[in-house]
């Protein structure tokens, strides 16, 4: 796919390294020379200086042969033009990113009037994730395939004693319905085989059928009440979506914000939740306002340290569970380690929204893991693939290592297959992909 | 230092050079030569054997490659590919292991300066062998590389920097794998086109593909000891006068022609300037043949013109200037017996070289123009210290990191330049002789003056002489850096 990126900020350039990975033709321009060098020196792809806003340097950027069109500046207005522009010069697909709270509401109204395919504001889009979470308890990410009957859920691993220090073939054996397709272990990616074993704190992927999935999570995770109060520190706009998102879930929302204006403004906005002018970061804020007892802490400001070191207070005075937002990626994986439960990124939530518009013939991305280094992808067998007719287990020398079939899907039916099971021209195959792998696998599935 | 990287990457590369000798071999079999035969077969299995050696110790090297791994890589393949090269030269008998060094590197880099001193008798599949090491080195032999094999990445990216001429080689699409297959891909229609052309002005097959490498890689290896001046042929000399034209000019503009932008070759301003350049040498060439300033060595009056008619300068000279500017060093005339201006003039047109992204060497015409312009800037600078100026190649502005890299490059070339030409003239070369043979392996042309002259040869030259002046040629095909940086100790360490 024909992909052009414009801003080479931490999403731009982000998502331009998981596209090129996967082998798409990237052009990232950008105004920042030094930013661009950056981006030229590390990644496959051309780069081009200047305005991604001016329609003449998109249009002998050669923008209308576009699939697909990001613009990721940090200027909203420059975004939303360029994006405007890109679809006008005939780019098959345009995204805008805003930030700006007043554009971000009126997001819907610049698609109709502007063409723009998608307006995306990476705090809503973090709210969002954010509120998932609190809402399916636990459920980093969970997604319906196969027209319903095949789930995906991403899960840490609680204290629950029935995996710990169990192997694999122990947990989910083979027939159970439910296969355990990815451990990322301090944000390390492993494809777990029969005897690997299950360690507290991993954050594991099962896909299987839907109506197994409760059964199969219990034994990774204890079951634990569904949350009801939440506190939710910085008044920022990660912090305001999140409180209207939780809001609408009829949960109790507490803000802590120390700006007495931005309290005035969030109180205004909001309805139900209380908004508090106080630093979430003191023992003595968080006992008088008696929200030691709350179920989940989340940490919502632009500094990633007071997020991270808010978390592990929250859970060191009680409350229940703690999710940070951590802008840093390098930092998310070891918030864990902190006693942390989750973290929250917001370019790579932004970065993960893209990915999935980037579809190509055959295939779906179902769901992007870990920052892009895992895909779960749904692809329709080609009759003249060069799999059809082969069993699982002999395809094992062809099929990369980094690759799993999670479920084939054929007819009604759902089959989470063994060795024996066989691909047949016509079935569905969900698979579990890094990112690297996705151009072979490709080749062996579609022609 | 990624060494283990770096050792998997060189032995792969081994491998490819080691098959890529198998067309020579088929030569040899062609011609019923049995002892080239047999070299070929030893030396192919040799490089395959060390390269697989090479890939086995460095086979899970952390796969990260930076540019100063990609700087070693190409600045060691380079001197490798030379010494892997030379094998078949040796095992052949053709020459001494030295000699054969100096041979096979004046083939990668498309210099042409050779050592061989009986051409006509020597195996036909050797001089294949030795024409065909011109083909790989002109577009590049990292770069076909890269184009074939599929893992490299963005890596990849920084071994194209280091090994494609010019001060910033452009990115045709958006993966370097791309960028490189179809740079490959218009040299092997140029190839095909060049092939058949001098077969229909008379060539065998096997001539006409010999002389093509030498023209399109700017190289300079012939099959005749009179070079291109055994043919006698005005096709022959107007075809590949032509070709050697279009392999100095820039690829990149090429491929914006296949694109429907036709005029991309006129409307480029450093190539108008080349043509500009070549035109106006051509004309005075031609002037001073016919006897207008053409004070001799022989004839110190100038009474005589070279030529008795005004057509025949015209097509010697054509040629020359065309076959120096464009650094390949095909000769169809002794032109170190012409007027003493033609000859400076010639060695002076060594030093610009072709096009930037060309298969050419020397310092190329882009940067002269930079550095001219930024000497004229100063100057102007002296009675107008308050103006403020851009530096402009056509409409694009030069940035100041691309004028310093300029800048510094042209000052380490003429340092090297002068350098060499002392080390040269202590190893007891004549005046001529030294600075000339400097000049013409430095900017890979191939024939200098005097002694290395048109007519004459490199193999006279002493030992070490050979060896410093086959690093000369490794220097000036990558542009002084990625072989540079070999010798500093700091780029080594961690």
């Amino acid at each position: 796919m024909n992909v052009f990126i414009a801003g080479a900020g931490r999403v731009g350039s982000h998502l331009a390294r998981l596209l090129s990975v996967e082998g798409h033709d990237i052009t990232v321009i950008e105004s920042g020379p030094e930013r661009l060098e950056q981006v030229d020196y590390a990644l496959d792809v051309s780069t081009l200086h200047g305005n991604a806003a001016s329609v003449l340097l998109l249009k002998q950027a050669g923008v209308e042969s576009a699939d697909l069109f990001v613009a990721l500046t940090g200027h909203d207005e420059a975004n939303l033009i360029a994006a405007a522009a890109a679809k006008g010069l005939g780019a098959k697909q345009v995204v805008a990113r805003v930030d700006n709270a007043t554009y971000v509401e009126s997001g819907i109204l610049y698609e109709a009037m502007l063409g723009i395919d998608y307006v995306l504001s990476p705090d809503a889009l973090t709210a969002l994730e954010i509120a998932n979470y609190i809402e399916t308890s636990g459920i980093i990410a969970a997604e319906y395939f196969g027209r319903g009957r095949v789930q995906m859920r991403q899960m840490r691993v609680s204290k629950s004693p029935t995996v710990r220090g169990k192997t694999l073939q122990d947990v989910c054996p083979p027939g159970s319905g439910v296969l355990l397709g990815i451990i990322s272990r301090n944000g390390q990616i492993l494809i777990p085989h029969g005897d690997t074993i299950v360690e507290t704190g991993d954050l594991v992927t099962l896909i299987g059928r839907s109506e197994k999935m409760d059964s199969v999570q219990k034994r990774f995770q204890g079951t634990e009440p569904k949350a009801r109060r939440v506190v939710v520190m910085g008044g920022g706009s990660i912090g305001l979506h999140l409180a209207r998102a939780l809001e609408n879930q009829r949960r109790s929302v507490k803000l802590f914000d120390r700006n007495m204006a931005r309290c005035t403004e969030l109180a205004a906005a909001l309805d139900k939740t209380k908004v508090v002018c106080r630093d979430a970061t003191s023992r003595e804020a968080l006992e008088q306002e008696q929200v030691t007892d709350a179920d989940v802490f989340v940490s919502t400001t632009n500094d990633d340290e007071r997020n991270i070191m808010a978390g592990v207070l929250a859970k060191e005075m009680g409350i229940e569970q703690a999710i940070a937002v951590v802008h840093h990626p390098d930092f998310a994986p070891l918030v864990a380690k902190l006693g942390v439960d989750h973290a929250v990124t917001p370019r790579a939530c932004i970065a993960n929204r893209i990915l999935k518009l980037v579809h190509q013939r055959g295939v779906t991305s179902l769901a992007v893991l870990e920052e892009g280094q895992v895909e779960i992808v749904e692809l329709s067998v080609a009759s003249d693939a060069p799999v059809v007719g082969k069993r699982l287990r002999d395809l094992k020398t062809q099929l990369p290592s980094r690759a799993l079939v999670a479920t084939i899907l054929r007819g009604e039916n759902v089959i989470v297959p063994s060795g024996r099971d066989e691909i047949r021209s016509g079935d569905s195959v969900v698979m579990i992909v890094a990112a690297d792998s996705l151009e072979p696998v490709q080749k062996l599935f579609l022609r | 230092m990624n060494y283990r990287l770096v050792l998997k990457y060189l032995g792969h590369f081994a491998i490819a050079l080691g098959l890529l000798m198998l067309p020579a071999a088929a030569w040899a079999v062609y011609f019923r030569e049995w002892a080239p035969l047999a070299a070929f077969s030893v030396s192919v299995v040799l490089s395959c054997a060390f390269g697989a050696v090479l890939a086995l110790i460095g086979r899970d090297a952390p796969s990260n490659l930076y540019q100063r791994e990609a700087l070693g890589f190409v600045g060691l393949s380079w001197l490798m590919a030379a010494g892997l090269g030379a094998m078949p030269y040796v095992f052949a008998g053709v020459f001494h292991p030295v000699d054969a060094y100096f041979e096979c590197m004046s083939g990668f880099t498309t210099t042409g300066s050779s050592v061989m001193t009986d051409i006509e008798g020597t195996a036909k599949s050797i001089l294949f062998w030795r024409s065909f090491t011109h083909w790989l080195g002109g577009m590049g032999i990292v770069v076909l590389f890269i184009a074939v094999l599929p893992y490299l990445g963005a890596g990849g990216k920084q071994l194209f920097k280091s090994e494609s001429p010019g001060p910033d080689p452009p990115g045709l699409r958006p993966r370097i794998k791309d960028t490189a297959s179809i740079l490959y891909k218009i040299y092997l229609a140029f190839t095909v086109a060049e092939t058949v052309a001098l077969m229909l002005a008379g060539m065998t097959l096997y001539d006409a593909l010999c002389h093509t490498f030498g023209t399109l890689a700017t190289g300079g290896f012939s099959t005749r000891q009179a070079s291109i001046g055994a043919f006698d042929s005005l096709a022959v000399d107007t075809i590949i006068i032509f070709f050697m034209i279009c392999a100095g000019s820039n690829f990149a503009l090429y491929f914006a022609m296949l694109r429907g932008n036709w005029k991309a070759l006129w409307k480029d301003s450093e190539w108008r300037v080349y043509i500009a350049v070549i035109v106006v040498c051509i004309a005075a060439v031609t002037l001073n043949l016919r006897g207008i300033g053409g004070a001799t060595a022989a004839d110190p009056e100038g009474a005589q013109p070279v030529y008795g008619s005004a057509g025949a300068a015209l097509r010697y000279a054509s040629f020359q200037v065309v076959s120096i500017m464009t650094t390949t060093g095909y000769c169809t005339a002794d032109f170190d017996a012409w007027p003493h201006f033609s000859r400076m003039l010639l060695v002076v047109l060594m030093f610009v070289g072709g096009c930037a992204g060309s298969t050419g060497g020397g310092m190329k015409v882009v940067r002269i123009i930079i550095v001219l312009k930024m000497a004229y800037w100063r100057l102007e600078t002296t009675f107008r210290p308050k103006a403020v100026r851009a530096v402009r190649v056509g409409r694009q502005v030069v940035d100041d990191d691309v004028r310093q890299t300029v800048y510094g490059f042209f000052v380490l070339y003429l340092a090297w330049f002068v350098g060499g030409a002392l080390f040269m003239s202590f190893l007891g070369l004549p005046f001529q002789t030294a600075v000339s043979s400097v000049a013409a392996t430095l900017n890979n042309i191939g024939p200098g003056l005097e002694l290395v002259g048109a007519t004459q040869n490199y193999h006279h030259v002493p030992m070490i002489g050979k060896v410093f002046l086959s690093l000369c040629m490794a220097l000036g095909r990558l542009e002084l850096f990625s072989i540079l940086v070999l010798f500093v100790p700091a780029f080594w360490r961690r």
